[in-house]
């Protein structure tokens, strides 16, 4: 059985809550159980991660919880709702930019695609994409297509896209495991800086056990075969993190080792 | 400046065979007394003839029909295939059926047209877009189910609605493949154009073609036949143009934009 006590003693209600989330793909002999009984609880205002080994149901894990991929069972509430469907206070970013954003739209358009069909007017829309975009740095960048920019700029399109829709909750897949480090540090401290800014809930899921340190308030680590939560561990590293001075900390090796060790623990 | 240099040392090197052609034709044909062969220039003053004074009558219906034709076989194809790439049951279903159809050529069709629709325009229309028909359709077809999979899953999870999403998605996303199959639908329109025109037809540059060569006019017959690659051609430029601006974004991503157009 899964341990999911909370170390935390946060008292207010969930803004996302998954229980007991299984998921088997086929059935009869070619069943294959990729998810079993995941639980866990996300804060309001909290950043927490989900961390664990390539091929541990990362992606299927937030596909349920982002409404768009049924579970097999128990289920997922956003606030007091079940999640059945993509819901509206609930925005993701995906793992790959250059087939997340669309090549056909400029950068400008891909921002502003979810505020369409909201009845705002033409200009309300343009100001709200250019607010989100000026958010990630690129304010200059609108009349661009997205195959014009770098893979961290175009990444950061598709934050600035999901910023403007405003979500609660935001989703990011492996956001930031198609870029070169530097990038990667670029956007990982850019995700503290809207995170202050827009103050919304941020899950992000990532197999580099670093940066779900350096990201997180609390780390949820997977494990196992099919996979469920092995430890939720908080991380109480200082605000504002630093690439160089956070990531030398003993606090964050420690946590780092200890992640490191649940992660590669076999399966029981 | 160099884009201007680059452009027309590109248009010299495209042009100069076409235009030597011609002048051989031209000149070797001059002194020509073979009664299948006339003289180019005997041959370039029946089409200006037939520019002149059959244009309202014969090349007219034939743009208008062809025309027609192939707005009717555009419209129909994008739109039955979206249904059909969009609901894949229904697609299944289909599909044994939309290839025997398609399998039928167009031209085979004439008999039976001729009886239901008569000799006029709408015959020649009702032939074409059951010849056209088929690439877009089957383009259309392709194009949508073959929309990643990350892209439906990004219009799905930002909520859009069913008009932005045909619109801003499926249709740019698939309009490679569409664009594609128009252009095959094109060249499909005129070949059958044609021979809808040479059946108990009184009009058309196809019309023009068939009588001139039973009446041994064979200057006036290689004039249509020259009208008509003309017009293939032209449809062709015209085409590449429309293409060009609408996947100014798809040779982008290929990276393959050769600068010309900067």
């Amino acid at each position: 059985m899964t341990d999911t006590t909370l170390k935390h003693s946060l008292t207010q209600a969930p803004a996302l809550s998954v229980q007991g989330l299984s998921k088997t793909y086929n059935s009869g002999a070619a069943a294959r159980q990729i998810l079993g009984n995941v639980s866990f609880d996300i804060y309001k205002g909290e950043t927490a991660s989900i961390v664990g080994p390539s091929g541990a149901g990362k992606t299927t894990l937030l596909r349920c919880l982002a409404g768009l991929q049924p579970s097999t069972s128990g289920a997922v509430y956003l606030g007091n709702e079940k999640v059945t469907a993509p819901p509206r206070q609930l925005a993701v970013v995906f793992q790959d930019y250059s087939r997340s954003l669309m090549p056909w739209l400029t950068v400008g358009a891909n921002v502003e695609l979810p505020l369409r069909g909201r009845g705002l007017t033409a200009a309300h829309r343009h100001e709200r994409a250019q607010s989100a975009l000026a958010s990630v740095g690129l304010p200059n960048h609108a009349s661009l297509h997205p195959w014009q920019l770098s893979g961290g700029m175009q990444q950061r399109v598709a934050i600035a896209r999901a910023l403007a829709f405003e979500p609660d909750v935001l989703l990011m897949d492996e956001p930031f495991a198609s870029v070169d480090a530097q990038t990667r540090a670029d956007l990982e401290d850019l995700t503290h800086t809207i995170k202050e800014k827009y103050g919304m809930t941020i899950l992000v899921v990532t197999h580099d056990i670093e940066e779900s340190v350096y990201l997180a308030d609390r780390v949820i680590v997977l494990s196992g075969s099919p996979t469920s939560v092995a430890e939720i561990v908080p991380v109480d590293l200082a605000y504002p993190r630093d690439q160089v001075q956070t990531k030398s900390t003993r606090e964050f090796a420690d946590l780092r080792a200890h992640i490191l060790g649940l992660v590669r623990r076999p399966a029981a | 400046m160099k884009a201007i240099v680059n452009r027309s040392a590109g248009l010299l090197t495209e042009i100069w065979l076409p235009v030597a052609a011609f002048a051989a034709w031209w000149i070797f044909s001059l002194n020509s007394t073979s009664m299948y062969f006339p003289p180019l220039a005997r041959i370039a003053s029946e089409l200006g003839n037939i520019l002149t004074t059959r244009f309202a009558t014969d090349v007219l219906p034939s743009l208008q029909n062809l025309g027609t034709g192939l707005l009717v076989s555009v419209a129909l194809g994008i739109s039955a295939g979206l249904v059909l790439g969009l609901v894949p049951a229904l697609y299944a279903a289909a599909s044994p059926l939309l290839e025997f159809m398609r399998a039928i050529p167009g031209v085979a069709l004439l008999p039976i047209a001729l009886f239901m629709f008569g000799i006029g325009p709408d015959m020649k229309v009702a032939i074409i877009v059951f010849g056209a028909v088929w690439p877009v359709l089957m383009n259309t077809v392709d194009g949508v189910r073959g929309i990643d999979v990350l892209v439906k899953d990004v219009a799905r999870s930002y909520g859009l609605g069913p008009w932005n999403h045909l619109w801003r998605i499926i249709l740019p996303a698939a309009s490679p493949q569409i664009i594609a199959g128009i252009r095959v639908s094109v060249a499909l329109g005129v070949i059958l154009i044609v021979a809808s025109e040479y059946i108990a037809s009184t009009e058309g540059i196809g019309f023009i073609e068939l009588q001139s060569a039973r009446q041994y006019h064979m200057d006036v017959m290689w004039a249509a036949l020259l009208l008509l690659g003309i017009l293939g051609y032209a449809a062709n430029v015209l085409f590449r143009v429309v293409e060009h601006r609408l996947l100014r974004w798809h040779r982008g991503l290929r990276g393959t934009e050769q600068g010309e157009s900067k």
